[in-house]
């Protein structure tokens, strides 16, 4: 019905179109009408992504198994065909033509992102036209976000490593320009400086992935050169394999590295390379995706304005990471180490930033945490390396946009009211002043803290159920083993397809470690699940409930925001509220199986989750009843200890407070409780009467020295306090500056004086020559003609010369 | 032999020479309404140019064409090569004609319109050559128009000094082109270069012969020195500073593009279609050359604060860039030397007119624009020429993403490529790479002293932005090009590896490209790569 070629184009090309617009026009014309061009450039571009939605559900039932594709080559922009083609030499390098085109792919994983995007993108710009009103940078603010949006739907649809690469740095450059907005504020500017640093870091893994990937595959591509769809179908089933095998093995250029033709192969590179690879991207997810140890900039990246931390630091740019990673599942597939990697890291991340995002004040900062943590569960979900899991982590990277869109929208809410005051200690009681905002609030908290029938729920269990799932795989292949009484040695029989099967060809040892592994994660997962239950409503009572407080920042009229801002609230709560049980229909065992979980279905059809080892992985498809029951008490448990101690009287989080800052260690150890001054007076009183003045005062010194051997540690820990480390995020800032920024700085500042006294005048001395040489050529432009002529005819002659 | 083909392939010549017959004579009658000829002018090269995109390729070049994609017809050779210049050409002449396009001297326009479509003539002529004579005419037809245009320009001394210089070098240098030229006869017994019984099988013969005839050596440094001279490859470069300097702005651009494109495309057409491969003086020459021409370019460069001699220092140094893409080529064929050449010649001749279209732009009648002070303060009085000038200096230093770069890379490339296929050579086009990689840098401290200079220095007086429409649109169209094909490199690259691929072969005992033959490029072939390019 719709050209969706053309429709691919659109989708990118609107939002740089208003950037552009809002760019030129807006300082001068448009002014405080910024926001039409980059509201209708968006939101338009969000109605193409849903026809592009539809058309690729109603084209991928005809698609051939491989799963569906389409690839449009917009140009060709570099083609470097013959860089060594031509080359004669005894050895002939390795013929790789250098073509980069600019391609775009449409698959269901990329129409899924782009709705996503998109959708979000609008929302917020709706609610940015209202929160940034008035600012001085309006027409900066709707351009940038503009631009933001073109770079993170060309980032989804993109179908080279090249341009992913292009357009990875793209958003972190929008990122940094909008974290950054109010560049007058240090603060700001630093946290720009910060996530921009901290992203180099994974960028840097990113581009050795890259360069490893072009030299082990030998193309950036991830769409196979020649359309594969007409030789599997004419092929028939059993020999389409083979047929497939042989094309990619004679022409290595043709296949992408993620094209069906590789996937249907195989053609994947595992063992240290494959490893590596692996490792490397997730490097840059990590950076991206703020996942540990590279999460450190996420939190900061609030200070710029709260609209940018819902669109880029909640719901899209951060997911780019996640994206990424399941997009080049066949890769992770072939190593399964790196999907272990992946969930370790997933996991860590998720349990460290809920501990941390317990005691935060700022309400940003509590939900910046919990992006870094459900983050960590979308790797937690990647890192199964099942269909299951990675459906499951993008489920909830769908849902969690919604949510975590309204809860950051929510808190914009309150910041506008509250004069930008967004300390929780400082205001409390909102919930009259702003019902809206409020109830929009409690659902999204609801659905972050997983209670059903809300989003959240439904994402996060299927997460866990799909490590758990794992888990018992594992367990299931092992005691079979056991049974056998064979070892795994004899399994890997076909070398060609080593490392890319299934579990036949994992190792003994790589089984009892990922039992080990998928067990601890699934653990540290359900006591995530019961973290972010209780910060979550923790923030939301502080918030809400209690006695009414309203800073004086807000000049005494606070009030709730106006409807530009209340109705993409709404709509996102909307969302939130029906987008699990719309999708997951798993518990309803009525329909047939390959409905009950639509969302996972559609996006099963893209060909790198369709085609090749983790298509013959078990699917979303079962409701796991003691997953989700576990997983319901502990947030339902999250909730009411939140409750217990944050309405009414706060005594018991005093109480606890002071026990998990270990002050009880402080009382007993302080030297001036321990001994009473009076008694140790009146025994040295004693003592002189006796005659032993100088045993006494002996004693008390070994005493006192003893004391302070034995308590050294116990004040040291107290420094280190449970409380203490979560408040303080477990001293990662500190760790960084002292152990990377520090010894850098110094290193620096080395070399650049041994620049300035050893290169420098090594460079002038340098510099000095061509001038020189210069200065004595010019000696010969005498301007005569005939000695023109003269130097002319000599030189030749000089030539001949040397011929005869 | 003549037949009715020849008149059809020369349908383009022939209609120029009737736009030329019509300036001339209606230029006498009509004295009034001088702004309407370049207008005209460039009109009809536009004319000439969407014809010849569409309509002459079909009917005149390849509706006859044999296995090899070329065409040879008396004194003409048809094939992509011929196409793609010719078209460049033709760019160059609607350029040029806006360029000369002078508010302050209007009368006498009709004149300079015609020297300048004659001019186009001649590369036109030259860009299909394939023979001794009709050679030298392109190359005449191309000198004469060009002293013409410089004695139409200022009439002071220093113009006048200027353009005698040019005129007395420029005949020295045309006599030893005819002195090569007669070698090249007498060896081969003919005036045709490529095809049976030409003189590519009559140097072959004379190199393979024992002992080798002098009489080879002897030519080619005779061509080279002819050739050198319009191309300014030192030691022939010593007139380009001072003509430069003594001329005006537009005769200075004009002087900067058109003969090092007729000295080029002679270089390809003659030279490097006659030298054996495998044949070392051959590589050597052009190697040489280019190794002391962009050194002495621009280390020269770097003293200059004149403008335009800084700028004729520059075009030298960029010449000696191109060479190198002539000795890779001749060292080993396979190298892309002249698709590297040919990217390298429209990407320099843009960023040429751009430079000079913009000082063109900046200059009154009364206040020429002299030296590189003057441009101090531009970026803020007159952001959109500053913008246009900083663009073609990075490209002319070879920035990223700008034309200039491309240019660069694909002329390593093409070094680093003859280093791997001239066998027992590598190390010579290893120095080269290495060479022309130290001039890149040095050339850089010039090109960003100006751009430092129109950014970071107070204005001293307002510069009177007397140029008028003409060289405003040449400087904004050359920059919007070099822009375009900086981002989209692979459209222009691909044509002129086809153009490259289309050259006759060179005649060696070893027959290097007979191995694979090369991918027959015809009509099919380029349209092929018009869509791979989109």
């Amino acid at each position: 019905m719709f050209a969706i070629e053309k429709l691919i184009l659109w989708i990118p090309a609107l939002p740089l179109l208003a950037a552009l617009i809002t760019a030129l026009l807006g300082p001068k014309f448009l002014r405080s009408t910024c926001h039409i061009p980059a509201i209708i450039g968006i939101g338009a571009s969000f109605l193409f992504s849903l026809l592009l939605l539809t058309e690729v559900r109603r084209e991928q039932d005809a698609a051939p198994p491989g799963g569906f594709e389409r690839i449009v080559t917009v140009w060709n922009w570099a083609n470097l065909n013959d860089a060594y083609e031509h080359a004669e030499a005894a050895q002939p390098p390795r013929a790789v033509p250098l073509r980069i085109d600019v391609v775009m792919r449409i698959d269901a994983l990329t129409s899924m992102m782009l709705c996503m995007v998109t959708s979000v993108a609008t929302l917020v710009a709706v609610f940015a036209a209202g929160y940034m009103h008035g600012d001085r940078g309006y027409w900066r603010f709707f351009s940038y976000v503009s631009l933001f949006v073109f770079s993170m739907t060309m980032l989804v649809s993109v179908s080279n490593f090249a341009l992913l690469f292009v357009f990875w740095e793209a958003v972190g450059v929008c990122s940094y320009l909008l974290i950054g907005f109010w560049y007058e504020k240090p603060e700001a500017a630093a946290a720009g400086k910060k996530a921009f640093l901290v992203n180099r870091v994974g960028d840097f893994g990113f581009a050795l992935a890259l360069f490893l990937i072009w030299t082990t595959y030998g193309t950036l591509d991830f769409h196979d050169s020649q359309s594969v769809d007409s030789i599997a179908s004419n092929a028939t089933a059993v020999a389409a394999d083979d047929s497939l095998i042989a094309a990619s093995v004679a022409n290595p250029g043709t296949s992408g590295v993620l094209g069906k033709a590789r996937i249907a192969s195989g053609g994947y590179v595992g063992g240290a390379v494959g490893f590596v690879i692996c490792a490397l991207l997730l490097l840059g997810a990590c950076g991206k995706s703020a996942q540990f140890p590279l999460h450190v900039w996420l939190p900061d990246a609030m200070e710029g304005p709260t609209p940018v931390s819902a669109l880029i630091h909640a719901a899209t740019m951060v997911t780019a990471g996640v994206y990424m990673v399941a997009r080049c599942t066949p890769l992770f597939m072939a190593s399964p180490d790196a999907q272990v990697l992946v969930s370790c890291v997933g996991g860590l991340t998720a349990l460290l930033a809920g501990l941390i995002a317990l005691t935060q004040w700022d309400l940003k900062r509590v939900l910046a945490y919990s992006t870094v943590s459900q983050l960590g569960f979308m790797f937690l979900g990647l890192g199964t390396g099942s269909l299951a899991g990675i459906t499951a982590a993008m489920f909830h990277l769908f849902t969690h946009a919604f949510f975590k869109a309204v809860l950051f929208l929510g808190a914009g809410s309150v910041m506008h009211a509250m004069g930008n005051v967004i300390d929780m200690r400082r205001f409390g009681g909102l919930r009259r002043i702003m019902p809206i905002t409020y109830g929009t609030f409690l659902i999204g908290s609801l659905a972050l803290a997983g209670v059903p029938p809300l989003a959240g729920f439904w994402s996060k269990d299927a997460v866990l159920g799909a490590v758990h799932d794992k888990l018992h795989l594992y367990e299931q292949q092992i005691e079979l083993r056991h049974a056998q009484g064979g070892g795994a040695a004899d399994a890997t029989t076909d070398p060609a397809r080593a490392g890319i099967g299934g579990l036949e060809t994992l190792t003994d040892g790589q089984l009892v470690c990922g039992i080990q592994a998928y067990g601890w994660l699934y653990y540290a997962a359900t006591l995530t699940a019961f973290l972010t239950a209780f910060y979550t409503l923790r923030a939301l009572l502080l918030t809400f409930h209690g006695t009414e407080r309203v800073p004086h920042e807000a000049h005494g009229h606070a009030h709730e925001s106006p409807a530009s801002m209340t109705f993409p609230l709404m709509v996102l709560a909307a969302a939130a509220c029906i987008a699990g049980l719309f999708f997951d229909q798993t518990y309803n065992a009525s329909l047939p199986s390959g409905q009950r979980h639509s969302f996972a279905a559609f996006l099963a059809s893209a060909p790198q989750l369709a085609a090749g080892a983790v298509g013959k992985t078990p699917a979303l498809d079962s409701f796991h009843l003691s997953v989700a029951a576990t997983s319901v008490l502990v947030s339902l448990a999250g909730i009411g200890l939140a409750m217990y101690l944050y309405l009414g009287d706060t005594r018991e989080v005093r109480v606890l407070t002071s026990l998990f800052n270990l002050d009880g260690v402080v009382q007993s150890l302080d030297v001036r409780r321990v001994f009473r001054w009076r008694w140790v007076a009146a025994l040295d009183r004693m003592a002189r009467r006796a005659g032993l003045g100088l045993v006494a005062t002996v004693t008390g010194y070994l005493l006192g020295a003893v004391l302070i051997v034995v308590s050294a540690p116990l004040l040291v820990a107290m420094y280190v306090s449970p409380y203490r480390l979560s408040q303080r995020k477990f001293y990662f800032d500190e760790l960084y500056d002292w152990g990377i920024v520090r010894p850098l700085r110094g290193f620096s500042r080395l070399l650049a004086s041994a620049d300035r006294w050893l290169i420098d005048s090594l460079v002038n001395f340098v510099g000095a020559v061509p001038p020189a040489i210069g200065a004595v050529c010019r000696r010969m432009q005498t301007g005569l003609v005939p000695f023109y002529a003269l130097a002319m005819l000599l030189a030749m002659l000089l030539l001949l010369a040397s011929q005869l | 032999m003549v037949d009715g083909t020849t008149i059809r392939l020369l349908s383009s010549e022939i209609v120029l020479l009737g736009v030329l017959a019509f300036l001339f004579l209606a230029g006498t009658f009509v004295r009034r309404a001088h702004g309407w000829w370049p207008v005209f002018t460039a009109l009809a090269f536009a004319a000439l140019l969407a014809i010849y995109g569409f309509v002459d390729r079909r009917f005149a070049d390849f509706q006859i064409s044999d296995s090899q994609g070329i065409v040879l017809n008396g004194p003409l050779v048809v094939d992509l090569f011929g196409l793609l210049l010719r078209q460049f050409a033709l760019v160059i002449g609607l350029l040029l004609a806006l360029l000369c396009w002078r508010r302050h001297e209007e009368e006498l326009t009709s004149e300079r319109m015609g020297m300048i479509v004659a001019l186009v003539i001649g590369l036109l002529i030259v860009a299909r050559a394939n023979d001794l004579v009709l050679m030298f005419v392109g190359l005449e037809t191309v000198s004469i128009p060009t002293y013409v245009l410089m004695f139409l320009g200022r009439r002071d001394r220093g113009s006048a000094e200027s353009t005698m210089k040019y005129f007395f070098l420029s005949v020295f240098s045309s006599a030893l082109v005819l002195y090569g030229f007669s070698f090249l006869f007498g060896l081969g017994g003919s005036t045709q270069l490529v095809g049976a019984g030409g003189i590519q099988e009559g140097v072959a013969r004379a190199v393979a012969g024992s002992p080798a005839s002098p009489l080879v050596p002897l030519a080619l440094i005779l061509l080279l020195g002819g050739l050198g001279f319009k191309i300014t490859a030192v030691p022939f470069h010593f007139y380009a500073p001072d003509v430069y300097q003594g001329t005006t702005n537009s005769n200075a651009g004009l002087l900067s593009v058109a003969p090092k494109i007729a000295g080029f495309l002679a270089l390809i057409r003659v030279y490097v279609a006659i030298v054996p491969e495998r044949y070392d003086l051959g590589w050597q020459l052009p190697l040489g050359i280019a190794v002391l021409t962009m050194t002495l370019g621009n280390v020269c460069a770097l003293w200059q604060r004149d403008l335009r001699r800084m700028l004729a220092y520059s075009s030298i140094a960029h010449s000696g860039y191109m060479l190198m893409g002539i000795a890779s080529t001749v060292a080993a064929a396979r190298s892309g030397g002249i698709a590297a050449v040919i990217f390298y010649l429209i990407a320099y001749s843009l960023t040429s007119l751009a430079v000079f279209g913009a000082f063109a732009f900046l200059e009154s009648q009364d206040r020429p624009l002299q030296r590189l002070e003057d441009l101090s303060g531009l970026g803020k009085s007159n952001p959109l020429v500053a913008t246009a000038i900083a663009v073609s200096m990075f490209s002319f230093a070879g920035i990223p993403i700008l034309a200039g770069f491309w240019g660069k890379f694909g002329l390593f490339t093409s070094v680093l490529q003859a280093a791997q296929g001239a066998q027992g050579n590598a190390s010579w086009f290893l120095f080269l790479a290495i060479a022309g990689a130290v001039n890149a840098a040095i050339a850089a401290a010039y090109y960003l002293r100006l751009i430092s200079t129109m950014y970071f220095q107070e204005a001293r007086g307002n510069l009177p932005l007397g140029g008028g429409l003409g060289p405003f649109a040449t400087m904004l169209a050359s920059t919007i090009l070099i822009v375009g094909i900086g981002l989209f490199p692979g459209i222009t690259m691909q044509r002129a590896r086809l153009a490259d691929e289309s050259l006759p072969q060179p005649s060696s005992g070893t027959r290097m490209r007979a191995e694979h033959p090369p991918a027959q490029p015809g009509f099919q072939d380029l349209s092929r790569a018009d869509e791979g390019s989109r």
